[in-house]
């Protein structure tokens, strides 16, 4: 058998680079690497983000006295931070609060004469910690509001989550078309060797002889797709991840060598998809010849 | 196995046996009915008849391109319709074929057309080069062994076709109008390769519209075909005796 298999191949000869089915697979490529680097990049960046968010808090204080306001905040402040469930508490100050009220509300800001609230940020040693804090703030100052930044980061941390998943499923779901792209080609090429698989049917030639010459064909072309996919999917997600290291320095990038190892491997897997996917093909059809 | 005969000796002599069988294309009438007849082992045949008398069809039959439509078919001991379709390769194997039409793969030198089925086979390269190269010199190809199918006149190409069919020195040659495309001498000359085989053993099947070929080979059986069905007007050609020299009268 595996000399059947060095001998010149009675198949038409293959397109190459001259046909379709390497660029489709190199595409494909490229959007599984690229999906996947999604997912990878994501997946952490949510968990990190929830990681933080979970024992984080503000403390909303709407005092439009300055002086009593100041008060309130600075016996909070004394309070909390001596119980034993608060890591850290961090006041924002005044001319940071302002500044970035005039950030989103230009001039009109000081013309209406905006009061602010002050805010606190709260560390908890645990989320536990939480209704603890809002009855003791509640006995300081009733009117001030406890916001737990879940509230607002959550739903963000949960998106980043989905889309890391969906990308994942998009990664997937690539390396899957470029198989059935494998079997497409595989079978339509099928159709236009009948004669010749005819002759090695009746010359002796079992189905497994007859599937391994196409094989080694979609083998031949989807390599090259892989690999020139593969080529640019790499460099893009090199690009990005460099991007995404000045933007969110913050981001976790700790599983960076997994990711590239992952990654790497999409091409040879989507090669070996492809090759099985077109055997199997190719062997069915066979196996409803004479 | 063989319950029709009941005699053990007639499927050791027979290398093929039909009883009473038909073949339809399609859903079209019978092109091939009743057919009935025994190939001894070492035997020569000439199948004659008229064009579309399905002469052919018959050789298709025996080369396993088709499987009856009724009847029974044994051949090399085994029942055909009951053959699984994985032992057909080895069976294939065993069988060299000269189509009407040559088949021969157009992207394939003459060399490695030849070769086929010696690689198909597995054998080594080093036991492919000889042969196949001695094979082309006998029928004349040697100096054009390398050129493609599409570059030879329709003789060379029957030539082509002839050596791939014999080059694995198979238990049963079937060949369809295997000289329609040479000259009187080539004809000959693929005559003589044919008796050559057949003197080491081969059971040859020679599909033609020459009857002068027949004279050519003493004790050669005849099978006529006409409108699909083996005509036989002494019934002595139903079961040709094994032995050519028994029936060389008949030829
Ligand atoms: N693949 C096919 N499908 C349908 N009908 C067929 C097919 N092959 C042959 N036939 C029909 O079967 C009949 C016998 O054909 P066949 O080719 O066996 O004749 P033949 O004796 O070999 O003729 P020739 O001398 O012209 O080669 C013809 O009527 C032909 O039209
Ligand atoms: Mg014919």
């Amino acid at each position: 058998m595996s000399r059947a298999d060095q001998m010149p191949t009675p198949l038409q000869p293959a397109q190459g680079l001259r046909g379709p089915v390497p660029w489709m697979v190199a595409v494909m490529t490229m959007l599984a690497m690229l999906a996947l680097a999604g997912a990878l990049a994501l997946t952490p960046a949510a968990a990190s983000l929830s990681g933080q968010i979970v024992d984080r808090v503000s403390i909303q204080v709407p005092i439009a006295e300055p002086l009593q306001r100041r008060m309130v905040v600075r016996q909070l402040r004394e309070n909390l931070a001596d119980a034993p469930y608060v890591r850290d508490v961090r006041v924002l100050s005044e001319s940071a609060l302002r500044a970035m009220a005039d950030q989103w509300l230009g001039d009109a800001g000081e013309d209406a004469a905006l009061t602010l609230p002050a805010i606190i940020d709260v560390d908890l040693v645990s989320a536990d910690g939480y209704d603890r804090l809002v009855r003791d703030v509640r006995q300081i100052s009733p009117d001030a509001q406890v916001v737990p930044h879940a509230r607002y980061l959550g739903p963000v941390a949960s998106l980043m989550r989905s889309l890391g998943w969906i990308a994942a499923g998009i990664a997937l779901l690539t390396a899957l078309v470029a198989g059935a792209i494998a079997v497409l080609s595989a079978r339509s090429r099928l159709e236009g060797e009948r004669d010749t698989i005819d002759i090695l049917h009746l010359v002796g030639a079992t189905d497994v002889q007859i599937a391994r010459m196409f094989q080694r064909q979609v083998a031949r072309d989807t390599l090259w797709g892989v690999a020139i996919g593969g080529a640019i999917g790499l460099l893009l997600t090199l690009l990005l991840f460099w991007q995404l290291r000045g933007i969110a320095s913050g981001l976790a990038t700790g599983g960076a060598a997994w990711s590239m190892i992952l990654l790497l491997l999409i091409p040879p897997v989507i090669l070996v998809i492809a090759v099985f996917s077109a055997r199997r093909a190719v062997l069915h059809a066979l196996g409803n010849m004479l | 196995m063989d319950h029709i005969s009941g005699a053990p000796s007639l499927s050791s002599k027979d290398l093929v046996r039909f009883d009473n069988v038909g073949l339809r294309y399609d859903n079209s009438g019978e092109v091939l009915s009743d057919i009935s007849f025994s190939l001894a082992r070492g035997g020569f045949y000439f199948v004659a008849g008229p064009s579309g008398a399905g002469k052919t069809s018959l050789l298709k039959l025996l080369y396993l391109a088709q499987r009856p439509s009724r009847g029974k078919i044994t051949m090399f001991d085994a029942d055909i319709g009951m053959l699984e379709r994985r032992r057909l390769p080895g069976f294939r194997r065993r069988i060299g074929v000269v189509f009407q039409d040559f088949r021969l793969i157009p992207h394939l030198s003459a060399f490695d057309n030849v070769a086929l089925p010696l690689r198909i086979a597995g054998l080594n390269e080093s036991d492919i080069l000889g042969p196949v190269s001695e094979m082309l010199d006998w029928v004349k190809l040697g100096p054009r062994m390398h050129a493609l199918p599409s570059s030879l006149s329709g003789g060379e190409q029957q030539r082509v076709a002839i050596a791939r069919a014999v080059i694995g020195r198979p238990l049963l040659l079937i060949a369809d109008e295997p000289t329609g495309n040479v000259d009187p001498d080539m004809a000959v000359r693929l005559l003589q390769l044919f008796e050559g085989l057949n003197n080491s053993g081969t059971t040859v099947v020679v599909a033609t519209h020459d009857l002068h070929l027949m004279n050519r080979i003493p004790g050669a059986h005849l099978m006529r075909v006409a409108k699909g069905r083996l005509a036989d007007p002494t019934g002595a050609l139903r079961y040709p005796p094994a032995s050519r020299r028994a029936s060389a009268g008949l030829a």
